[in-house]
């Protein structure tokens, strides 16, 4: 509370330096964001002790400029208006106030326009020109209601938003900020700087006119890339900036007269921030949405994954019982051998080799069927096609076998390196594996062939090709196998190559199938190589 | 049986398992030798004969129980056990009913294994 009464002491003397000339009108109080920020943020039963220290920090900020009636009127007057502000807030765009959605910035704005509109008839500045006491020059009725009611709506559009989302921004996260990330923010501080300057730091002449709109294009910036939090800040600055050049008698707005003149900054503050936070909350909406289906994506992806492994699973119960089967003959060999006397160090030797290769081997086949398993999110490296080829093989071996298939794998030496996510991509080729030999399972068995190639495509792509000779694609209507819940199999979810699909479009490549001319059909995998890296491949995770 | 060493063919297409059941056997007293497919039995059948037959069930074109078959019609009667890496009871049924003397799973205990080899040459003997 102290803090906040500190904040609000402080916004209070800095609104205190913004004031219509010959007037008792302030052109913006911040302080009242930070009542306003206060509120929001503390459960209501707590509201009154926010009041207390606020209107405390209230009376000594303007204890040597007000009489004590107009600020214990003007404490009054403003703890009504925020306060009902916060309780109109609370229910209609609701809470928290993250300026995230289209109808939280629209909400948020009309009531930012109509609460200022409807407490301008409670201040002293309006009571006073009702009854025509200490007008200022040139004031009317109307004036007066127009100047309190833009500048407590310049509080809520400008101030209370930046107050509020920095009050809730979770400081620790600006730590996991890529360096990319923070050059861009510079880069956006200081061409917000920049075009500021021109558009309020040159004479006025120059400024008027084009100038002023060069303050858009690093607004929309912001707003696109840095959400509503770096919006509001930056709107922010641009009205700062245009607040300092003004009190310089620079920018365009010193070509008008005083009053005119804080009123043109105030209109223009307005129809600035609406549109710019607008746009900041549809470009997060929108991220949020395609972060959703991403998510989405990659669940639906592990789905299959685990489809996938249950098909596989009496496959690979087989894989793993071969290595086990000749640790256990070997060591149970090994005993009765050491058993005897003159033991055969060379032949319990070779044993132990033997089981330390098998372990291993069992170990892989675990490692893969784990990688498979795992939910993780995208994660992309450097890799070898032929690596993934090869573990897909090593995975559906025990099915290649039991379907009486015989693979045939073509590997181009000197293959360049793709760019991809090793589990998805590996999903993908054991899929087509895996299809291609269920596929042949009526063809005779000395015809079930099942080819690999992996080679260059162009001087941009490597293509994995599995031919098959089993029953084909509909005629036709060949790409009908890649929509969802298609299968032309009694089991599976029929999900297994639309996801393969959409792994291979994530990764900038191509899918596709054809029946070949005999028998059979041919899967295309194009990736693109990874041009950037030539170097060796990151050790597959499985593999360590 | 006779004074001398029982001879056991094992037939099994994975190399680390043939070796690895040549050495339990040969520890266990036994005269091993391995084959890597059921045709590589077939065409040695002429100069050796073995008194057990340790057939994997799966291997390819000529599984354990295919091989039981063509034995059978060959009219040689050697007695098998069948190892198999997979939970498939039909097959077990019908490697049974094809006359193996036992059927076990991978990976085989040894005790289990001698018991069986044990059991198929005193039965055929």
């Amino acid at each position: 509370m102290v803090l906040l009464a500190v904040s609000y002491y402080l916004a209070a003397r800095l609104g205190l330096g913004f004031r219509f000339q010959d007037s008792q009108i302030g052109v913006v109080w911040p302080a009242n964001a930070v009542l306003l920020a206060a509120l929001l943020l503390t459960p209501t039963r707590r509201w009154w002790v926010v009041l207390v220290a606020t209107a405390l920090a209230h009376a000594v900020a303007v204890a040597s400029v007000t009489p004590a009636w107009r600020a214990a009127w003007q404490i009054a007057g403003n703890a009504l208006f925020i306060t009902s502000t916060a309780l109109v807030l609370r229910r209609v765009p609701g809470l928290p106030l993250t300026f995230e959605t289209r109808r939280q910035v629209f909400a948020y704005s009309a009531i930012a326009f109509v609460l200022p509109a409807l407490y301008a008839f409670t201040t002293p500045a309006f009571v006073r020109a009702l009854f025509h006491l200490e007008l200022a020059p040139g004031s009317t009725l109307a004036t007066t209601l127009l100047r309190v009611t833009l500048s407590n709506a310049t509080v809520l559009l400008l101030v209370a938003p930046v107050v509020l989302l920095w009050a809730q921004f979770p400081v620790h996260r600006l730590k996991e900020l890529s360096a990319r990330r923070l050059w861009e923010a510079g880069a956006v501080v200081l061409s917000v700087l920049a075009v500021g300057m021109v558009a309020f730091g040159t004479g006025p002449e120059i400024a008027v006119g084009v100038p002023l709109l060069w303050v858009f294009p690093p607004l929309l910036w912001v707003a696109v890339r840095f959400g509503p939090v770096g919006a509001s800040t930056a709107l922010l600055g641009v009205a700062a900036l245009s607040v300092w050049g003004t009190a310089r008698q620079l920018g365009p707005f010193v070509l008008m007269t005083h009053a005119d003149r804080v009123l043109s900054l105030q209109l223009f503050w307005i129809v600035m921030c609406t549109p710019v936070m607008l746009l900041a909350a549809v470009i997060w909406e929108r991220e949020r949405v395609e972060d959703a289906l991403q998510a989405h994506r990659t669940q639906l992806a592990h789905l299959t994954r685990v489809a996938t492994a249950g098909e596989l699973s009496s496959s690979l119960a087989h894989e793993l019982r071969q290595p086990l089967t000749a640790i256990l003959a070997n060591a149970e060999a090994a005993q009765v051998l050491l058993t005897r006397d003159g033991v055969d160090l060379r032949e319990v030797r070779a044993i132990l080799e033997d089981i330390a290769e098998q372990d291993k081997f069992a170990a892989n086949v675990i490692g893969r069927l784990r990688s498979l398993l795992e939910k993780e999110e995208p994660h992309f490296e450097m890799l070898a096609m032929e690596t993934t080829v090869g573990d897909a093989l090593a995975l559906s071996r025990g099915t290649v076998e039991r379907s009486g298939v015989q693979v045939e794998t073509q590997i181009a030496p000197g293959l360049p390196r793709v760019r991809g996510d090793p589990v998805q991509l590996l999903q993908v080729v054991l899929n087509l594996v895996v299809n291609g030999c269920e596929s042949m399972s009526a063809t005779p068995a000395p015809d079930r062939r099942l080819r690999l190639r992996v080679a260059r495509q162009d001087s941009e792509y490597v293509e994995v090709l599995i031919a098959d000779s089993g029953t084909g694609l509909p005629q036709g209507r060949e790409d009908r196998v890649f929509e969802p819940f298609f299968t032309t199999k009694k089991t599976g979810l029929g999900l297994g190559l639309a996801i393969g699909r959409s792994i291979v479009s994530a990764h900038g490549g191509r899918l596709w199938g054809e029946n070949n001319l005999l028998r059979g059909a041919t899967f295309h995998l194009l990736l693109p190589m990874d041009h950037a890296n030539d170097g060796p491949t990151a050790a597959d995770r499985h593999r360590r | 049986m006779t004074d001398r060493r029982p001879l056991i063919a094992i037939v099994d297409d994975e190399e680390s398992v043939r070796v690895a059941l040549r050495r339990l056997c040969n520890a266990y007293g036994l005269e091993a030798r391995t084959f890597v497919s059921a045709q590589q039995l077939f065409a040695s059948l002429d100069e050796y004969r073995p008194d057990c037959l340790v057939l994997d069930a799966e291997m390819p074109e000529c599984g354990g129980l295919e091989a039981q078959a063509i034995l059978q019609e060959r009219g040689t009667s050697i007695p098998a056990v069948v190892i198999t890496g997979r939970d498939d009871d039909t097959m077990r049924t019908r490697s049974l009913a094809a006359g193996a003397c036992a059927y076990l799973y991978k990976p085989v205990d040894a005790e289990a294994l001698l018991d069986a080899i044990r059991r198929a040459i005193g039965a055929s003997s």
